[in-house]
This record gives C-alpha cells, structure tokens and sequence, in this order.
C-alpha cells in the first residue's frame, strides 16, 4: 500500500515538475511572441497600403540596400521603419526588460512585493537633473541640447545611489530603511523640483511635466547603445546572482544562516540596480510600474524561482512596456508613461488587495 | 514615607503637565504674533506697524486710507486667517493619523484624500466639469474637489468593512488609491494646454493666495468642532496608540476608533485643502514638532499640534509672499522645510513601522 | 574593514560610471553645426533678389544687379542682389532674378529666415509655393492672412474654428499639439509627404515651437529636400514680413493681399510713429503687458515689443522694481491679488487674449464675461486687477498685428486714436478680403473689450 501511495507522489510530482517546466516554457514562448507581434505592429500599420509583406520587402530591401525612389511612399516607411519605429520599439523593449529584471531583484532583495527599481529615491535624482536641464539649462556636465538632459538626468540619478554607498557605512541598511531612505530621498528632490515648476512659465512646465510622465517618443539610435549594452551587461550579472537572491528573499535571517553576506551583497544590488535604472530613465523618462507589473504577473504563472523569474519577467517587461507603447501610440498625443499607470495602478490595488495578512511575503 | 514619594511624584506630574500647557501657550503666542507679522508681508509695500494700525482701525470701524485698508482686511487677513486654520487643521489631522497607525511618517493625504481633491480640481480646472449641477463659477473647483476628496475614504472604509485591514493594509490601500487617481489626473494633465496644466499643478502644490472672506466661516466652523470633538475623545486615542490588543483590554475596539476618527479627519483635511490645493508636510511636521515638546499624550499633543501647525504654516506663507518674483505658492516652501524634516526624522526614528 | 573596502569599490564603480558615461554621451551627442555668416540683412520681402529691400521684386532690382555687376554698386551694401545665395553676383544671378520678375512657375526661390538655432539663414524653395504645413499658431495664422490656406495640404493643430477656417478642406489633420509633434503626427506628415504630388512645398515653423523639430526629423527633412522656412513672427512687425514673404512665395493674388497687407500695416503704423513717435517719455503712456488671463510679460516679451510698436512705454523703464521683478522673456504668473498693487501709476494694462470671431450677441456677451470675470483656479480676473479697471484692456491676439497695433494704440491714447479708427483699421483689414476675416463684420469680431463693454454687457 504504502509503496504504491509513494509511487503516485512521485510520478504526481513529476508530472507537476513538466508541468511548471511546460509553463515556464509557454509563458516565455507567448512572451517572445507577443514582444515580435507588437515590434510588427509599431513598424507596420503606419502607412497605408504598407502591410505586412510589403514591411518585410521593404526591410529586406533596405539589407540588400536597396533604394526606392526618393519622397515616395516605401521610401518614408523605410526611412521610418529604420529611424523611428526600430529604435522606438527597440528601446521599448530594451527599458521594458530593464525595469523589470531591476524590479524582480529590488522586490527579492528587498523581501518587499512592492518594491520596485524607482524604491530607493533614483527616480526623483534622475528627475531633478532633467529639470535642472530643461527649467534652469543647467548643464552638469559639458554637454548640451537633447543629450544635456540625458547626461543630466543620469548624474542626477546617480545620487541617491551614492548617497545609500555611504550612509550603508554609517547605517545598519535593513530593507526597510532602505526604502525610507528612498521615499526620504524622492521628498527632498520633489521639494526642489516643485520649487524649480513653479517658478516656470508655463510652456517650460509643461515639457518638464511630458518628461516626468515618460515617453518613449523621439528615440533616436544614438541613445539605444548605451541603454542596450548595461541593460545586457546588468541582467547577465543579476541571472548569475538568481540563485543568491532566491536566498535572500527567505528573509534576512535565512540568507545569513546560508551563508550569503547580506549586506554586502544588498549593497551590490543596489548599485548594479542604480546603474541600470539610470541608463534607461535618463533617455525615457520616468515609465513607473513595470518593475512593479511585470515580476508579479510572472511570478503568478510560474512561481517565485528568481532563475526564471528573471528572464522571464525580462520578456514579460518588454512585452508590457511594448503593449503600452502600442496603445499610446493609437492615440497619438498620449505618452507611454500614462498609459502604464493606467495599466498599472489598478494592479498594484490588487496586488495590495489579493496579499495575504503576511505583508512582505512573495507568494 | 510612601504618602511623601506619591505627593512628590503627583507634584512633579503636575509640574510636568503645566509645562505642557505653557508650550501650547507658547505656541498659540507664536501663531499669534505671526499673524501680525505676515500682515506686513506681501507685495503691496505697507510697513508691519502700519498694516497692524489699519487692522485695529479696520476693527474700530473706521479705516483711513481705502488702498491700504483693502489689501490689509480683504487680501491678507483672509489669506492669514486660512494659514492658521489649514495648519492647525491638517497638524491635527496628521497627529491623529499618526496616532491611530501607529507611524511617525503617517499624515492626513496617506489615506489618498490629496489624489481624490486633486481629480476633482483638475476636472473643473482642465476640462471645466463641474460634479454637481448648477454650480459654476468659481466654486466650482472648490466643489469638485471637496466631493472628490472624500472618495479615497470611502473605498478604505468599505474595504475595511468587508476585509479586516491592519493599519498598514490600510496605508498601502491607502497609497494604491493614491495611484489609481493619480493615473486619472495624469491623461488629463498630459492633454491639457500649458496654462490650464499649470493651472493644475498649481493647485497640487497648494497655496493660499486665492483664500478669501467667504471661505473663513465653512473653514472654522469644521476645523473648530473636528478638532474639539477629537480633543474630548483624546482618552480613547491614547489607548489606541498603545496597539489594538492593548485597546482591547480597556474594552475598546480599536478598528471601531481607527475608522471613525479616519472618517472625521478625512472630512476635516477635505474641507481644508479644497479651498487651497494639497499642500504638503504640514500634517507631518506639526506634529512631530508638538510631540518633541508635550509627548504623545493627546490631551496635550492635538492643542498643541494646533498651535504649532498653525504658527508653522503662517510663517512658511509669510516666507512664500517675499521670495520669488511676486510670491511663491505656500506649498513649496512647506515642501522644501518638510522634506529635510523627513530625512531628519527618519534618521532619528531609526528603526520605523512603515511596511 | 573589509566591509568598509567594498563600500569605496562600489563608490569608485559608481563614480567612474557617471564619468564614463558623460564622456561618451559627450562624444555621441555633439553634432556642431555652423551656421553661415548671414546677418539680418532683410527688412521687408525677404527674399533673395529683393535687392532694393522694398515689398516686392521687380525691375528695379535688375538695375541694382546690373550696378553691382559693373562695380557701381557694392555686393555688400545689397546683400540680397546675390540671388543664388552663392556668395557673388554675376549674371546667373540676373538670370534667376529675370526668372523670378517674371514669376516664371519652378524658379528656385532663396528665402531668407532663421535656422534651427534661431540664426539668419538661407534656404531655397520652388516658386510659386504650394502643399506647404504651417506649424504653430504664430505661423498658422500668418499663412492664413497671405490667403495661403488654399495650399496647406496639412496641419498639426487648428485650434480656432472659424479664425483658421480658410486652410483648405482637403487639407490633413495630422493630429499632434499646440506644443508636441508626436512620432505619430510625424509619420502623418511624411505619409502626406509622399501622397501629395510633387511632395510638400515646405514646412513652415513658428521658432517657439522649434523644440519639436529634433535632429532625427531635420535629417529626414534635409533627406526628402523639404525646406523649412523658420519664423519668429510672434510680433507684430516681424508678423507683417511674414505674411508678405509667405504671401510672394504663394504667388498670384496671395503676392497682392501680401503686399496690401503689408502697405495697410506700415501705413498704420508709420501713422502712430507719426503721432505718438516724437513724445518725450514723460509724456509717453506707460504699459503692462498681460496674457492668459493673469500672466505678466516679462521685459523682452513679443507682446511688449507689440506694444511698443503701439506707441507706449513698456512699464520697466520707468519702474525698476517691476524690472527686475519681470526681466526675461516670457511671462510671470501673478501669485496673489497684490502682484500690480505697487504698480498704480501705469497708464494701461494691455492683455492679450486669442479668440475666435464668427460670433453672434450672445457669444460676444458670453465671451467679454468669460474674459473679464475669469476663473483663475477659484479667484476671478477681476481681484488680480482690483484698480485697474479703467485701465485694463483685453485685446484679441488672433487679429492682424497690425489691427491689434492699433487698438493697442486706441488703449493708450485714446484722444489721438479714437475707437472709431481703430474700428477702420479692422473693417479695412476686412475689406482687403484676406481669407481668415472673410464674411466677418465688426459684430461678429470681439477685438476689444474695455470697462464700458463689460458694464454694458453685464447690465
């Protein structure tokens, strides 16, 4: 009897194993799917009488190299296909995947399900710089124009995290002071952001606004190098730590009696997480919500494994932030940004609302 | 002997406590004389003395000089008059918040009430929809957002009602409405002209420049009887600041608490800031302030709350009428005290209840 | 220890990261483009050819060429003999300008405006212009005024129904904002590019609106070989270029309402300069401008220029409070009801006000009260301009610049320029027939409204 029970288990339990196995496998598939079936529709349905098969000519023809008579119809979809929609989309899902690898580790490394990549304050650095920018024209660095803003909003980013470096010095950094020294970090910017809005006119707070909200608008291919190559260094390095981070979200506790230095490693997180946050909000914007959306709804369908959690809420970022892109650009004058709060703040209630009483638990 | 240490330990309570009442005297001679102060404040040019003598005379019933005596009694009194009463107001609001989650960082927008005034501001100020019928003008956005205000509450209270929530679900409740709201104001605020989304940023920064005689009365009223009906159930508050199960053994139900003095505080902070937009900090900074010189007895702390919110927000306001080209909306000169004031209360507090 | 050794690692990571990364976006993003040495070298028509600077291009201008080529003339006192925009003057130059006398269809014009960085310059264009996409209300409007509605093949915004009712039906909408071109309103005027026939004329720019056109759109710009013509036409003389330019390179009657348009506006305002131009400053009226309700313009604001054009004495001069307070070019939102009490002394408040005509009784009494009593974020207009009321004007910006020039000047010196000329000066406008005030009467045009209209209208 007792044999045959054991016997059910385990072929149950194996069943159960392809099962997560088939869903991991279908969730990235579909994924996958959907991220080309939206580059598609970015890229097409733009100009009339450009379908499908004439998108793909058209692409073709341009690696041949190809050219099609100047002014004409296929040769401005060429032209926007390759100067406009590629970049678009490319950045789309290049933030999409950032964003969210950034916010599966915040919430694993942070034992916190609300936690997202904007949590330690980077955002409103990132902000405050691009206002600087756009209200004062102030420039930290040398560089002026489109690509001022850019620069400064990455130095301004690049303060909080500098900040948490060296307070983590001084301060015992537990999850939890860490996200209020981010929330502490986002009033101190805000207040002087506010001050810089409201001593604008009002054409200057209205761009100052557009770039707050987040828009994927105007991406150009000179700023996809520097987002693609630390957005594929960063979430090369956070897979390899999956395993550790699967650690950490057992609780502080748990990961010390393991063996991973804690605070070492948070520390490390934080920083490669800066980096990578940085990289993207300093040419988009501030895009909230996909580190947030994103790893939930991944870790819905397959679990919380952080070695598939990342790469597949990689996949899903993408593919949410493209959806988005997809709608806003339906209705023109929208930024993507809006768009992915409407999307995402219904979910965050219900994330707040489906929690069970054990608030820090992830599944 | 032992009848001795009782009468000595009664007689250094009692100390204690009379010193508490001192500083809330203290306080409300602060807020006092900055409200004369700030009348001297602003960018028509009158000396303080000068606007002090044409308030009395004002008072006295006869004003000499027309000018001076319309911008010291139509402008600025009101404009003072509502600095006192959004800081006492929302420093009170903020230390029962406080009170009742059991975090130092809880003030009266956590609940999401500033999203819900802000959607419904926006709505008249954007897309010029008034909420109730036959209400135009310049009401109408003190209308819209009032109503607005008071949604946020509502969801929590009814998912309160049908789900038990801990004080944190609540906060985060609180904060997921905030968002839900927020993304709503934002689709309009992005596909607004430039002047109407100033318009509408504005008004989230908060300032008392648009305070007016007519305002006053629905503003005292409320505030005066929100705050003396907290004041007299502050026994009950005390007990809750002890935890739920504490409340218990007192045969208190502190969910029951926490709800009716969420309702009374929402009522309160929605009257306030639909006549001057969100400002910021106050809630926070009043009573953290208070708490450091009367402690967390409520008896003391919402007086002095008051008192010192009140001195607080004039004072910012009297800051805000000198800097900047013609004056600087209240709300940023709150937000960039406040700001610092968090860090440094976090610092202090170090380890928190939040989350 | 070691903990402390990692913590400056991470630092010095971070640190080195910002530095790299400004260096790189440094190297990627500096594009220097010289601009030419052009200087403002045209007062009137500004086009190439134009050698004599005057409102058209005719003999005249060939007897100018003829004098430079013989060496009579200096290429440098007439700067717009080179024709071509090559540098010299020779007899392709009179070739062209032959061409161009004689209005010859597919003549390459060389038109002088501002470039992206809002320097002078030169770009060429086919005569006579059609399918052209004006971009902003300071541009949209001027277009409209040279009757050039008829050729705009498409738009980005048409905010004004009836004032931008003349852009020709078949025209596109091509979504976008006030202040945005989006990348889909952009994909709209590149598929309306290559749609039309002959592809677009030109892109015509408002400069404040330049922000929009970012590098990768000049580049497709340059790629499709559409000009852009850039303007800075907010004010009202540089307004009247416009017109005259757009209103020649349109061609045909668009030239003669070009040049009517611009002879009627000198002739108003060489009629003010005449009158008001020789008073001594004291004896000047001092003036605030204001815009969207309860906006001051700052010192080098467009309106102020406007209305010095107008004859008045911008207020800065003779208060330095209000100077420093306001200097910049744009505008300052009031911030209480106290922002113009120190102010009392000013001769007149002149706040600028878009809106569109085709307006019946009640529109117009709807209109002056929603002007006069407007609701600033729950505190009317009227608290703002507590004092003032006699002094405060509302003057309708989408009219003609000089049109608003002159009831400016009506404001300011109302002995001198009575209403009812003021009146004239639009019903002339009117009559000249361009397209935008077409059908309309002084009934149905709300130009101006003043205390008296307000009291008449609320009574």
């Amino acid at each position: 009897m007792e044999y045959e029970e054991e016997e059910l288990t385990r072929d149950g339990l194996k069943e159960e194993y392809h099962h997560a196995i088939a869903r991991k496998i279908i969730l990235l598939t579909v994924c996958v799917l959907g991220i080309v079936l939206f580059v598609g529709l970015l890229s097409l349905s733009n100009y009339e009488g450009v379908g499908l098969k004439e998108t793909y000519e058209i692409i073709w023809n341009h690696i041949l190299g190809n050219e099609y008579p100047s002014k004409s119809l296929f040769w401005w979809a060429d032209r926007y296909i390759w100067n406009t929609a590629f970049p678009h989309a490319l950045a789309a899902i290049v933030a999409g995947a950032a964003l969210a690898i950034c916010g599966t580790m915040m919430q694993s490394m942070m034992v916190n399900p609300l936690a997202d990549p904007y949590s330690t304050g980077i955002s409103s650095g990132a902000c405050f710089g691009a206002i600087c920018a756009i209200v004062v024209g102030i420039s930290f660095s040398s560089v002026t124009g489109e690509m001022g803003i850019v620069t400064n909003a990455f130095i301004g980013a690049m303060v909080p995290a500098l900040l948490i470096v060296f307070l983590a010095q001084r301060i015992h950094m537990t999850p939890a002071t860490l996200i209020l020294l981010g929330t502490a970090i986002s009033y101190f910017f805000n207040s002087m952001i506010t001050y810089l809005m409201v001593t604008t006119d009002a054409d200057t707070l209205q761009s100052a606004y557009m770039w707050q909200v987040g828009s994927l608008d105007g991406m150009s291919w000179d700023s996809l190098p520097i987002m693609v190559v630390v957005t594929v260094a960063g979430s090369v390095i956070v897979m390899l730590l999956s395993s550790k981070l699967n650690v950490m979200s057992l609780g502080e506790n748990s990961a010390i009696s393991l063996g991973v230095d804690v605070e070492k490693f948070r520390l490390f997180c934080l920083v490669l997480m800066a980096v990578m946050t940085a990289a993207i909000v300093s040419f988009t914007g501030i895009i909230g919500f996909i580190g947030l959306v994103a790893p939930h709804m991944v870790r819905l369908v397959i679990g919380s494994d952080n070695r598939f959690v990342a790469p597949i809420s990689m996949a899903a970022g993408a593919l949410l932030l493209l959806a988005a892109d997809y709608i806003a650009f339906q209705f023109s004058d929208i930024p993507v940004g809006v768009v992915m709060s409407v999307i995402g703040s219904p979910v965050f209630f219900l994330i707040i609302l489906w929690q069970t009483k054990k608030a820090g638990a992830i599944y | 002997m032992i009848e001795e240490t009782n009468e000595e330990f009664r007689e250094e309570y009692r100390a204690m406590n009379r010193r508490k009442v001192l500083f809330i005297l203290a306080f409300i001679l602060l807020a006092a004389g900055a409200f004369f102060l700030t009348l001297g404040f602003g960018v028509y040019r009158i000396g303080i003395s000068d606007a002090v003598g044409t308030f009395f005379d004002h008072l006295a019933g006869n004003p000499v000089d027309p000018s001076d005596d319309y911008y010291v009694w139509d402008v600025r009194v009101p404009r003072a008059l509502g600095a006192l009463l959004i800081g006492a107001g929302l420093s009170v609001a903020g230390a029962i918040m406080q009170n009742d989650f059991k975090n130092p960082l809880a003030e009266p927008y956590t609940m999401g009430i500033s999203s819900g005034a802000f959607l419904g501001a926006t709505l008249n100020i954007i897309l010029g929809i008034s909420i109730v019928p036959f209400i135009s003008g310049t009401a109408t956005t003190v209308v819209n957002s009032f109503i607005c205000s008071l949604i946020p509450t509502a969801i929590i209270v009814l998912v309160a009602k049908y789900r038990r929530l801990t004080p944190t679900a609540m906060i985060l409740t609180g904060i997921a409405v905030m968002f839900l709201f927020s993304s709503i104001t934002q689709i309009m605020m992005v596909t607004a002209p430039s002047e109407t989304m100033a318009d509408a940023y504005e008004w989230r920064v908060g300032s008392l420049s648009s305070m007016q005689w007519e305002y006053i009365p629905v503003m005292l009223v409320v505030t005066l009887l929100i705050t003396v009906i907290l004041w007299f159930s502050s026994s009950k508050l005390n007990v809750m600041y002890a935890g739920d199960r504490a409340a218990q053994t007192f045969g208190e139900n502190a969910e029951n608490i926490r709800v009716s003095t969420l309702v009374l505080v929402s009522i309160m902070t929605a009257v306030l800031i639909c006549f001057t937009g969100t400002i910021g900090f106050i809630g926070l900074v009043g009573p953290h302030v208070a708490r450091i010189f009367v402690g967390s007895n409520n008896r003391y702390l919402i007086p002095a709350s008051a008192a010192f919110g009140a001195a607080f927000v004039i004072l910012a306001d009297t800051v805000a009428k000198v800097s900047g080209p013609n004056g600087l909306p209240v709300g940023v000169i709150c937000s960039m005290i406040g700001g610092p004031l968090f860090i440094w209360i976090l610092v202090r507090q170090r380890k928190s209840a939040w989350m | 220890m070691e903990k402390k050794t990692t913590t400056i690692i991470a630092a010095v990571v971070v640190v080195a990261i910002v530095v790299v990364a400004a260096v790189l976006i440094g190297f990627g993003g500096n594009g220097g483009n010289d601009s030419s040495g052009d200087s403002d070298i045209a007062s009137q028509l500004q086009i190439r050819g134009n050698a004599n600077d005057d409102y058209t291009i005719d003999e005249k201008d060939m007897e100018i060429l003829d004098d430079v080529i013989s060496g009579d003339k200096s290429i440098d006192d007439y700067p717009l003999a080179d024709v071509n925009n090559d540098g010299n003057v020779d007899e392709t130059d009179k070739q062209l300008l032959q061409d161009l006398i004689d209005r010859k269809d597919g003549t390459t014009v060389y038109v002088l405006c501002l470039d992206v960085n809002g320097k002078p310059t030169t770009v060429s264009c086919t005569y006579p212009l059609r399918n052209v996409v004006p971009y902003g209300t300071n541009m949209q409007l001027p277009t409209l005024y040279a009757n050039g509605g008829q050729y705009v093949a498409g738009y980005f915004v048409s905010s004004y129904e009836t004032a931008e009712s003349s852009i020709s039906d078949s025209a596109v909408d091509l979504g976008g904002t006030q202040r945005q071109i989006s990348d889909a309103a952009w994909k709209n005027f590149t598929t309306l590019d290559a749609n039309t026939e002959g592809g677009l004329g030109a892109l015509l720019v408002d400069y404040s609106g330049i922000a929009q056109i970012t590098d990768v759109r000049a580049a497709d710009l340059e790629a499709a070989d559409i000009p852009m013509i850039i303007y800075s036409s907010a004010d009202a003389t540089s307004e009247i270029t416009t017109v005259l330019t757009l209103g020649f390179l349109f061609g045909g009657d668009c030239e003669e309402i070009g040049v009517e348009y611009a002879q009627k506006s000198w002739d108003v305002i060489n009629l003010i300069e005449e009158k008001v131009g020789s008073l001594s400053n004291d004896e000047k009226c001092s003036y605030i401008c204001c815009t969207m309700y309860i906006y001051i313009c700052e010192n080098d604001s467009t309106f102020n220029s406007s209305a010095s054009t107008a004859g008045g004495l911008p207020y800065y001069i003779v208060n330095s409070d209000f100077s420093e307070t306001y200097a910049g070019d744009g505008s300052t939102k009031m911030q209480s009801v106290e922002a113009l009490s120190n102010y009392t002394d000013v001769g007149a408040i002149l706040n600028n006000r878009s809106m569109d005509w085709g307006l019946d009784e009640a529109g117009i009494e709807e209109l002056v009260i929603d002007t006069w009593d407007h609701d600033n974020k729950g505190v009317s207009s009227t608290m703002y301009f507590k004092g003032f009321e006699d002094r405060l004007v509302y003057i309708n910006n989408l009219l003609p610049g000089a049109v608003k020039v002159a009831y400016m000047a009506h404001a300011m010196y109302g002995d001198d320029f009575s209403r009812e000329w003021a009146d004239g000066v639009l019903q002339d406008f009117i009559d000249m027939g361009t397209a935008p005030l077409e059908g309309q009467t002084l009934d149905t045009v709300l130009a101006y409204i003043d205390y008296d209209l307000y009291r008449e209208v609320t009574a």
